[in-house]
């Protein structure tokens, strides 16, 4: 004998003994009553089994030491405080043929498959391969002891037999009370039963004739069987055990929940069962507790098809997914229709799984780390995840970072920009199409700003356009845009079909930007003698490092994106960071970025854009050469440039503290609009933001002030900076 | 989870061109290790020496760092890791590997896994 922990008590058990006949050769229940088929099909035997709750303790072969508790009576088990090992190994595999069920059906189906050629596998909760779900794909998700096999499969035959139906009557919640396959089970184990009623199909015991009427117990155990054997006579049988056999149901859980073609149910699992008697009284989803006044009380309502009373009633809804219930909801609806009633549907998975075992296989999305990412760690960065991409939020000090921005040099790290080749005969054309911007009048070594739009001219990422020659060119995207505008840019040159070659340089390139008044000398005494001029670019060497350097600004001060391989990433970092040591120089992170460009008015899309923005809204229209013959949007800009639109981007400043990004904005007490992006500015002494405006926008309109966070704020016209640009070109 | 060598950093050469120029460079390549990955574009090791000629006058060529390799020991478990199976008559296969982008390629004896050096931190993680 070994050793069960019952509730903190040794129980013995016999070696092969599952948790539930282990309790019930001790005289005792596995749950709090309710009938127990020990073949997987219901809820009446779970518990918490080694800290897992909600296990079907028939399906678990007991072991030494093991720890059992009830869940508690009428209530589901409390929350775990921690969490033990999430790392489930996952497996996945492929099959021609996937099949459930290992007994007869199963079997001939699988040696009638592999005749045919088909590589198959079987799988059996016996053999300790639980199938515990099927989705479409289809997908066969098996539980296994040393973890979760994902089965990709072309075809999956579901064999898994049939269940036997409990009884629903008053009392059949009492312990004590048995399926016929259960009660067999229960004697070829030498488990003692004591004095057993067999009522319909059982034969174990006494068997005693007549339609099963009521059970009646003591301190929550049967005592006695009352059956009815004519309209007006009952016979009332004394017992310990009752075994009641009123046949079977098709154990089709999995293909409840699954409606893909691929999949088929064969055997007993696919055939028309007998619905049990309609039920009259007594708890019939034992689950969810659901009674069959539940059940009247839902018709009485007008629910009355099986999948609304699953919703209504919630039969069906609980541990066994109405494995118990279905036949008689079943049966109640066909009586009360005269109609038959179609099965409701079920959800994966058809059995407890725990969340570890639900995870399995499952994955964040990864975030990217820029060739500099140790370099930032090692400067004191606080990183956070920006467009699929680590980037420092700030090296600790925002206001430094800023100051050496506007009055000395910065470096930030821009790596993470998208970056791609665009050549070919066909090269002008296609950009002329992709952007509302003219760019044949780009001469080779200038770039400019361009919005990409979508065909309802909606903005979907901006950046630059670097000409390298006739026929050859630089685009640059937002770091979290890149990805999509390849596959923008793919599709549209594919349905223009224009003769260009594209090559994404994203993860090839890194990108340093030198900014700062003092941005020049710094370049020049890493050997660049003449930095190229605002929105010039050239090739040249910095430190000696081969790099593409691109005049521009994003800051509002004059800043220089170096383009260079990512083996030199650190190289030219460091040499940076020493040249300038006595220019003050500081790398600058995200945080100050965004306030640097929010003086200057920048917008970022997907910050101050929202999925509908077009260029108008955002007071971008100079970006967007209407006259041109044809580009992306052009034709939806037109349609609505004569209609009124009730957004626009508007700026507000304010005293500071700045509210935060996303507060309301409200004119005459009514919610207008919400703020974008909002800073303090060091330089200017108060609050700077953007924020759309849903009504009352016309220029003419405009309210000169708003109340955001409780507090008055202007409108003002952007840049909050250097209106005239002069710091960006100098 | 999975025996493999570490990753490391590789150098290859990128090439973009028409699909019959680099039809005709990767049968110029098939002494050393290519993975096509699109049909107009090509990875090349450039360590077998110089490209020949591309019979593209478009064609983009880029050094490339952007991919990082390990070599991995055995195909059977790679494959119970993939949710794709990887494909029986083509060197390269392309897909996700833990929810990170890898490329799988055949190259004579070996069985080489390519992850973009910025998510290798990811990968391995993942993997263990």
């Amino acid at each position: 004998m070994s050793r069960l922990i019952v509730e903190g008590l040794p129980l013995d058990y016999v070696d092969g003994d599952s948790v539930a006949v282990a309790l019930v050769r001790a005289g005792q229940s596995p749950a709090h009553g309710g009938t127990i088929c020990l073949a997987g099909d219901c809820g009446n035997c779970v518990g918490r089994i080694d800290g897992t709750a909600w296990v079907r303790s028939c399906q678990v072969p007991a072991r030494p030491g093991m720890v059992v508790e009830r869940h508690p009576a009428g209530g589901a088990p409390s929350m775990l405080t921690s969490i033990g090992d999430v790392n489930v190994p996952v497996f996945h595999e492929h099959a021609d043929v996937v099949i459930i069920g290992g007994g007869r059906s199963g079997s001939a189906t699988a040696i009638a498959m592999r005749a045919d050629g088909h590589q198959v596998l079987v799988f059996d909760s016996a053999d300790g391969n639980e199938v515990v779900a099927v989705y479409p794909g289809p997908l066969v998700v098996v539980r296994t002891g040393t973890g979760m096999r994902h089965v990709h499969a072309h075809q999956i035959v579901i064999a898994t037999g049939s269940a036997e139906v409990h009884p629903v009557c008053e009392g059949s919640t009492l312990r004590g009370i048995f399926t016929p396959k259960a009660a067999a089970q229960l004697v070829d184990r030498g488990v003692e039963l004591g004095r057993v009623v067999s009522v319909g199909s059982a034969s174990i015991g006494e068997s005693v004739d007549g339609t099963l009427l009521r059970l009646d117990g003591h301190e929550g155990r049967v005592t006695s069987v009352t059956v009815r054997v004519a309209d007006d006579d009952q016979r009332t049988y004394e017992c310990d055990s009752v075994v009641v056999g009123l046949g079977s149901s098709p154990r089709d859980v999995l293909s409840r929940s699954n409606e893909d073609p691929a999949v088929s149910v064969v055997g007993s699992a696919s055939e028309a069962h007998a619905l049990p008697v309609c039920p009259t009284s007594g708890v019939v989803c034992p689950c969810s507790k659901t009674t069959v006044e539940d059940l009247w009380g839902v018709w009485n309502r007008g629910f009355q098809e099986v999948e609304l009373i699953k919703r209504s009633a919630l039969a069906g809804t609980g541990t066994c997914q109405g494995s118990v219930c279905l036949p008689h909801v079943r049966a109640f609806v066909a009586e009360r229709s005269g109609q038959p009633a179609l099965p409701f549907t079920a959800r994966p998975a058809a059995k407890q799984i725990t969340m570890a075992e639900a995870m399995a296989g499952i994955h964040l999305d990864p975030w990217r780390r820029t060739a500099l990412h140790h370099e930032h760690l090692a400067l004191g960065a606080n990183m956070d995840r920006f467009g699929s991409w680590w980037r420092p939020w700030n090296y600790g000090d925002h206001v430094a970072e800023y100051w050496a921005v506007r009055e000395a040099v910065s470096i930030g790290d821009v790596g993470t920009l998208g970056k791609m080749i665009l050549a070919g005969p066909d090269s002008v054309e296609f950009l002329e199409r992709l952007y509302p911007t003219t760019v044949a009048d780009i001469k080779p070594g200038r770039s400019r700003y361009v919005l990409l739009l979508n065909e309802r001219g909606h903005l979907i990422d901006d950046g630059m356009i670097v000409r390298e020659s006739d026929t050859r060119f630089v685009l640059s995207f937002t770091s979290g845009g890149a990805t999509n505008a390849e596959m923008w840019m793919r599709d549209w040159a594919e349905t223009w079909n224009l003769d260009i070659r594209l090559m994404d340089r994203t993860m090839a390139l890194g990108a340093i930007n030198v900014t700062g008044p003092r941005g020049g000398e710094l370049l020049q005494r890493l050997g660049v003698v003449e930095p190229p001029k605002f929105l010039q670019h050239a090739h040249l060497d910095v430190a000696g490092i081969a790099c593409h350097v691109m005049r521009l600004s994003f800051t509002g001060e004059a800043s220089w994106e170096l383009h260079h391989s990512v083996t030199d990433s650190v190289k030219l970092w460091r040499a940076l960071m020493e040249a300038g040591r006595d220019l003050g120089i500081k790398p600058h992170g995200l945080q100050a970025l965004f306030g640097l460009r929010l003086e200057k008015g920048h917008v970022i899309v997907g910050m101050d854009t929202e999925l509908d923005t077009t260029p108008r809204r955002i007071d971008h229209d100079w970006a967007v050469k209407m006259n041109k013959p044809f580009f992306l949007g052009q034709d939806a800009l037109r349609r609505t440039e004569s209609l009124p639109d009730h957004r626009k981007l508007f700026a507000f400043e304010m005293p500071s503290p700045a509210p935060l990004e996303g507060a309301p904005i409200f004119v005459d007490g009514v919610v207008a609009g919400h703020v974008t992006t909002s800073f303090d500015s060091p330089l200017l002494g108060h609050a700077v933001m953007l924020g759309f405006l849903k009504r009352q926008w016309s220029p003419d309109a405009v309210p000169p002030t708003v109340i955001i966070d409780g507090r008055e704020a202007t409108h003002t016209e952007t840049p909050f900076y250097d209106k005239e640009g002069r710091r960006a070109r100098a | 989870m999975l025996g493999r060598s570490a990753f490391s950093p590789m150098v290859l050469t990128r090439v973009v061109a028409t699909p019959f120029a680099v039809d005709a460079l990767a049968a110029d390549s098939t002494d050393r290790l290519c993975v096509r990955v699109a049909p107009d574009e090509i990875l090349i090791d450039p360590s077998g020496g110089e490209l020949g000629p591309i019979d593209d006058p478009d064609a983009i060529t880029a050094s490339d760092h952007s991919y990082s390799v390990a070599v991995v020991r055995s195909e059977d478990e790679l494959a119970r890791a993939l949710e794709w199976r990887l494909p029986a008559a083509s060197s390269v296969g392309q897909g996700l590997l833990l929810a990170v982008p890898v490329k799988v390629v055949r190259h004579r004896h070996l069985l080489l896994l390519f992850c973009p050096t910025a998510f290798v931190h990811e990968l391995e993680e993942r993997l263990g």
